[in-house]
């Protein structure tokens, strides 16, 4: 019985899930950010930006092994300060579980089912989720690892296709737009994909023991941006700049166009798939920070009955939170303010208080 | 239609987890767990007879609308 | 009120147990009298309305004190033995009444093979139920079981559900005995172990755990004989009944034990580490734990050049995926993704599809099950009738239907794919079928998000499987080269350093040596 019992993934498990989670509905959401050619600009920048938060997570991993941040707010803030946090916390996991809910079938119900209404896709996609998320990380685990490959074949596939229409002027002119848009927009990317990953935090002990928490992140992190820039290079050589803003799934459209050896057409089926199993990763993962947060928060023994709840309010949550795909698109950016305190504040509020509580733990035994 | 859909959806849900929850015979468990679903199905019965919710999104929008006015010409 | 109810289920089960253990054993604290007679009238109430259990009285000729009588169970014994080794010495003996010795008499006067003593009546009666004679002698306090078992059996035949082409032909036939030998035999060293339990209340059926001692994991062992020692069941007839009652996940449709009818196939995975188990009365042989890739694993695999093995076993794991996800992804690139299909394809398809009559997911249901009829009753009926079926089936199913417009051509192919492709892979029987009609609903109402949604499910369900604690597949472990010998590939045998890992801690299986030269 080895390792069996542990409810831990390996490094490169890890790294996988990592990547996976935040390629998830960027993935089908595209980078859409009003700068045209600069994206890859901003792509790189905002990955630079989020190096320092990375650390910052990953330390909070080594000061606290095998614990969430739940648990770790609890230790820190005391009971009550603790909660409040858990709450905010598990409030957070919820909302992004139904934003990507609703991101996908919203994407489902206009790319292949306009006259399908969206909460059987909802439910259904739902249900899968809290399945995985009801078996444990060592599942999940196994799932990034098999979904990564069918990604990554699938993107090398279609961008290798592209790679032959590729014009030197697709990302020409350099820096055309102002450096303040550029620097808005790298902040839209950092709190859209890269710094969601918080949500890991929440769940606590993933990691194995002896693999080291930075490395996860860093190459994930470089991972993240190897396939933004892939989706990004592809999709405005095949796009075009005006056409790539103006499309809701840049990357489905895309799809639609690509020809391989005259055989291998219209390919958004493929495509969409790949965006599923991204997307499913995504609210696995959130279900399971918010069944946790849930469990901490009322001092339950185990998470996974708080999973089909959390899970079932998450897709009723998802329906009531647009009234259309345009509300969609335009609440990205409030969304980089909105999760600011979860991405940004917390963390480092918990960093330095646990830098501050581990070294006078330290110390105690000495005096 | 829809309607039939959740209704099927929580019936079946309910059953499947009588059994389990039957196993952890928390009662602060239980309560999390029926006002959480209640909830979540009042919302979705609500929705599909296209009653209007707030939106959580809204709230959002208005507070940091509030916060950070240059937001709305971005 | 759940207290209630449980508590209601306690008692009625307490009162259930205590009617059995009265039905059981009437004869537990009943012990052997050292009056013959008594003996006597207890073995007479004991095996009462039961004609095939003998009685046999015997008087020495030499000694008039001298009385014994022996009982068995007629077409259980050899009654040569009976005669010889067992009546004849004692006729002829001269053992006076006072000074009996049971000891002596058995060690110095029978000739059986083996033998014991007892004094309970509830070992008696097992003895002679599975063909042992037992024998009472006045002034003794004891009985002796003597070994007198022959029964008829079935041959060493080669098993029907696991024909090889090369390899041995010898198979597991239904005598524990008999099994077990096959297997030492194959190897012939004393680290291999056996345990016998008895399992079923009313059947008293044995059951042989056999492992080697220096390759099996301790912890899968004791957890093994934990989950067999607490089987409360009255009958087990067949392998199958352990696999359900010790199984990891009894409502999954996958197993979580592995089997064969084979012995060199059942040495080959004591030697990875893993424990067999031996049912009287059960050709079957279970082996635990059960990694998935066991599933497309055949024992001929090691028996023909590592080529054709490899490319073999790749068929084996394509045809799984095939014979589940053929008739979904039919149904939702013909439903719902038409433009995914070549334009030449998608006319002859139309013109196809547009005289018949049912909705293509209806026909895909219809004539999977057709498919299935037909082959469940060519594997009931005699072979020479299978034939036939399979013409009639052939030429009503497939070409009459489509000329007669039923169903439309593509179909036909579709289902003789998912048909063939499903027997490559008889070990997964049950999940092949859920599955595929599973999948095949998910993508009639939502085409290939469906689709997408079911596999999803599939591959989260088979990750979830564990067999004994051990996972069934190991994602992680599999890509590191030293693993992967054996999954996808069967590797050369000199190259197959290591046991899998996750089976057994000696991992090593040959020294490195063999594989440099």
């Amino acid at each position: 019985m080895k390792n069996t019992k542990k409810n831990t993934v390996t490094f490169r498990e890890g790294i996988l899930s990592v990547t996976l989670f935040a390629y998830g509905s960027s993935a089908v959401m595209g980078i859409n950010l009003r700068i045209e050619q600069d994206a890859w600009i901003a792509i790189l920048a905002a990955a630079v930006i989020t190096i320092p938060f990375f650390l910052i997570y990953s330390r909070i991993i080594v000061l606290f092994r095998e614990k969430n941040l739940y648990e770790i707010s609890e230790i820190l803030l005391g009971k009550i300060g603790g909660k409040i946090v858990s709450a905010l916390l598990t409030w957070y996991c919820i909302h992004l579980a139904a934003l990507v809910i609703r991101n996908f079938s919203e994407f489902i119900q206009i790319s292949s089912m306009p006259e399908t209404p969206q909460i059987p896709i909802a439910i259904i996609l739902m249900l899968t989720s809290a399945y995985l998320a009801s078996s444990n990380m060592r599942s999940v685990g196994k799932w990034s690892v098999v979904c990564i490959f069918i990604i990554f074949f699938l993107m090398i596939f279609t961008f290798a296709a592209s790679i032959k229409h590729f014009k030197i002027d697709d990302i020409l002119p350099i820096m055309e737009y102002p450096l303040k848009k550029i620097v808005m927009s790298s902040i839209l990317v950092v709190s859209f994909p890269y710094l969601e990953t918080v949500v890991f935090l929440c769940i606590g002990e993933t990691l194995k023991k002896d693999c080291k928490p930075h490395r996860v992140h860093l190459y994930s992190l470089s991972l993240m941006v190897i396939m933004f820039l892939m989706v990004f290079f592809r999709n405005i050589t095949l796009l075009g700049r005006k056409m790539m803003e103006i499309s809701y799934y840049p990357s489905y459209l895309t799809a639609r166009i690509i020809e391989v050896g005259g055989f291998a057409t219209r390919m958004e089926g493929s495509i969409s798939l790949n965006f599923l199993i991204g997307g499913i990763t995504k609210i696995v993962v959130c279900i399971m920070a918010a069944a946790n947060g849930l469990k901490s928060i009322f001092n339950f023994a185990n998470y996974r009955t708080m999973v089909l709840p959390s899970a079932l309010f998450a897709l009723a949550l998802s329906t009531i939170l647009y009234s259309n795909t345009m509300e969609m698109y335009n609440f990205i950016k409030y969304y980089a303010i909105y999760a600011m305190p979860f991405q940004i504040v917390i963390p480092i509020i918990l960093w330095i208080a646990g830098e501050i509580y581990t070294r006078k733990k330290n110390k105690a035994p000495l005096n | 239609m829809v309607i039939i859909i959740i209704l099927v959806l929580f019936v079946s849900i309910s059953i499947y987890n009588w059994f389990t929850l039957l196993k952890s015979s928390g009662t602060l468990e239980r309560i999390v767990y029926f006002s959480l679903t209640f909830i979540s199905f009042v919302i979705l019965i609500l929705h599909s007879f296209d009653v209007k919710i707030p939106s959580p999104t809204n709230g959002i929008k208005f507070v940091i609308e509030s916060f950070f006015e240059s937001i709305k010409e971005y | 009120m759940f207290k209630f109810l449980s508590k209601m289920r306690e008692k009625k089960e307490r009162e259930m147990e205590d009617t059995f253990s009265k039905f059981n054993d009437p004869f537990k604290e009943i012990k052997v009298s050292t009056l013959l007679e008594d003996n006597m009238d207890m073995c007479k109430k004991s095996f009462s309305d039961m004609d095939v259990i003998k009685f046999r009285e015997i008087k020495s000729q030499k000694e008039d004190s001298f009385k014994a009588f022996i009982v068995f169970c007629g077409g259980m014994v050899n009654t040569d033995t009976i005669g010889t080794n067992i009546i004849k010495p004692l006729i002829s003996c001269n053992f006076a009444k006072d000074n009996i010795d049971i000891d002596a008499i058995l060690k110095g006067t029978l000739q059986v093979v083996d033998f014991s003593t007892t004094d309970s009546f509830d070992k008696i009666v097992e003895s002679v139920m599975s063909g042992d004679t037992v024998l009472f002698i006045e002034g003794c306090f004891k009985a002796a079981v003597l070994y007198t078992k022959e029964y008829s059996l079935r041959a060493v035949e080669e098993p029907e559900n696991e024909k090889v082409i090369g390899g041995p032909r010898e198979g597991f036939n239904e005598s524990l005995a008999q099994n077990l030998t096959q297997v030492i035999r194959r190897a012939r060293t004393n680290e291999l172990k056996t345990k016998i339990l008895t399992i079923g209340r009313r059947t008293k059926t044995e059951v042989c755990v056999c492992y080697f001692d220096s390759l099996v994991d301790k912890d899968i062992l004791k957890d093994l004989l934990i989950r067999l020692n607490s089987i409360e069941i009255d009958a087990i007839l067949d392998a199958n009944y352990i696999t359900e009652l010790i199984g990891d996940h009894r409502y999954s449709h996958f197993r979580t034990t592995g089997y064969s009818e084979r012995p060199d196939a059942i040495v080959a995975k004591l030697l990875e580490g893993r424990i067999a188990i031996f049912i009287d009365g059960s050709p079957m042989v279970l082996t635990i734990p059960y990694l998935f890739i066991e599933n497309f694993q055949s024992s001929e695999d090691y028996y023909f050049n590592f080529y054709y093995s490899t490319f073999a076993r790749l068929l084996r794991i394509a045809a799984f995926f095939l014979t589940i996800m053929v008739p979904a992804i039919y149904i939702a690139t013909e439903a719902f993704h038409q433009e995914m299909l070549p334009l030449q394809l998608l006319i002859r398809m139309a013109q196809e599809r547009q005289s018949v009559p049912l909705p293509a997911a209806i026909e895909t249901v219809i004539m999977l099950i057709v498919f299935d009829v037909l082959r469940e009753t060519g594997v009931r009926m005699p072979s020479n009738i299978g034939q036939t079926l399979g013409i009639v089936g052939a030429l009503v199913i497939g070409d009459a239907a489509v000329q007669a417009s039923l169903i439309a051509a593509p179909m036909i192919i579709v289902v003789g794919v998912t048909g063939i492709t499903s027997l490559l892979v008889p070990r997964l029987n049950s999940p092949i079928i859920f599955w595929r009609f599973f999948l095949l609903f998910l993508s009639a109402t939502f085409g290939f998000f469906g689709f997408t949604i079911g596999t999803s499910l599939l591959f989260i369900h088979i990750s979830n499987l564990t067999s004994f604690g051990v996972e069934q597949i190991c994602l992680d472990a599999n890509f590191s080269l030293r693993n992967i010998k054996d999954i996808f590939v069967r590797a050369p045998i000199n190259l197959m350093v290591n046991r899998p890992d996750s089976l057994t801690s000696n991992a090593t299986r040959q020294l490195e040596e063999n594989v440099n030269e």
